[in-house]
């Protein structure tokens, strides 16, 4: 495990201006929605989170065919951390959400298809980190998150279409909204820029926390092997 | 003219969640690096 790489220093002082603008874009720059008022603000990184949630799932899968091709626990490592940062991101946008739909909803929860869909997919992720913990054996636990990561990942696909396809009263923010949603808004030119410039930010932020999960890992692993080469010369 | 709903409890509450779970995760991150950096060390 060698020293931190100049390029993730770089990556950590971009992800923190990238994430510092993005707050001011949403707190200063962004209008005020005319009818929620300033909950509406929230949605920016509502969604923000939501991406980045399913990016991590994303990168979860792609590691997982990855590490059953080339068998590199390096792919594990990567899996296991996309799925990791998944869950706490995709927790951040169930529980915004869960805040947005209080006053605009009038209820803090309600059995939607979207929220039951994002609430099954964070179970199904929940899953993963037990019973990866229930494997002993490094291979084995290696090849059993390739395999539930890859076939989790149907998860994903499913909640993001579930507001296109089921009858909803969640708003879709790119395409047309179910006639029954409630708190769509038309979004102007700068509340756009915001939307977009917050999703670019909380990439970097997944890119830049996926390196050091990465890199966790990889010491973790070091550490184990050489505490299990001290036991063995030590017998 | 119908004045904007008063959500603004609502709005730092979300972005309280938001800021809070960003830096427990990190500050759990950190947390878990140190004592693996000692080791290796």
């Amino acid at each position: 495990m060698g020293q931190k790489p100049k390029a993730l220093t770089i990556l950590d002082w971009i992800t923190g201006i990238l994430f510092i603008t993005a707050i001011l874009g949403v707190f200063f720059y962004a209008p005020l929605e005319a009818v929620m008022g300033w909950v509406q603000k929230v949605f920016y990184f509502h969604v923000a989170a939501g991406w980045t949630g399913m990016l991590g799932f994303l990168v979860s899968a792609v590691a997982g065919v990855l590490y059953l091709v080339k068998k590199d626990p390096r792919w594990d490592r990567i899996g296991f951390a996309g799925v990791e940062i998944g869950m706490v991101f995709m927790l951040i946008c169930i529980i915004t959400g869960s805040i947005w739909a209080r006053p605009i909803w009038n209820t803090w929860w309600t059995w939607d298809p979207r929220l039951t869909t994002a609430t099954i997919m964070e179970l199904i992720y929940a899953a993963y980190l037990l019973l990866r913990q229930g494997v002993e054996e490094p291979d084995r636990r290696a090849r059993f998150g390739a395999v539930y990561a890859i076939i989790g990942f149907i998860s994903v696909p499913l909640t993001f279409l579930s507001i296109r396809i089921f009858r909803t009263i969640h708003p879709v923010v790119i395409g047309s909204n179910d006639p029954g949603a409630a708190g769509a808004f038309d979004m102007t030119p700068r509340m756009m820029q915001v939307f977009m410039f917050s999703l670019v930010a909380f990439s970097f932020i997944f890119a830049d926390i996926l390196w050091h999960r990465i890199r966790l890992g990889a010491l973790a692993d070091h550490v184990e092997q050489k505490k299990i080469q001290l036991q063995t010369w030590g017998e | 003219m119908d004045t904007p709903a008063n959500t603004i409890h609502y709005f730092f509450a979300g972005y309280a969640v938001i800021f809070g779970s960003i830096l427990i995760y990190i500050i759990n991150l950190i947390g878990r690096f140190m004592p693996s950096s000692l080791a290796q060390s």
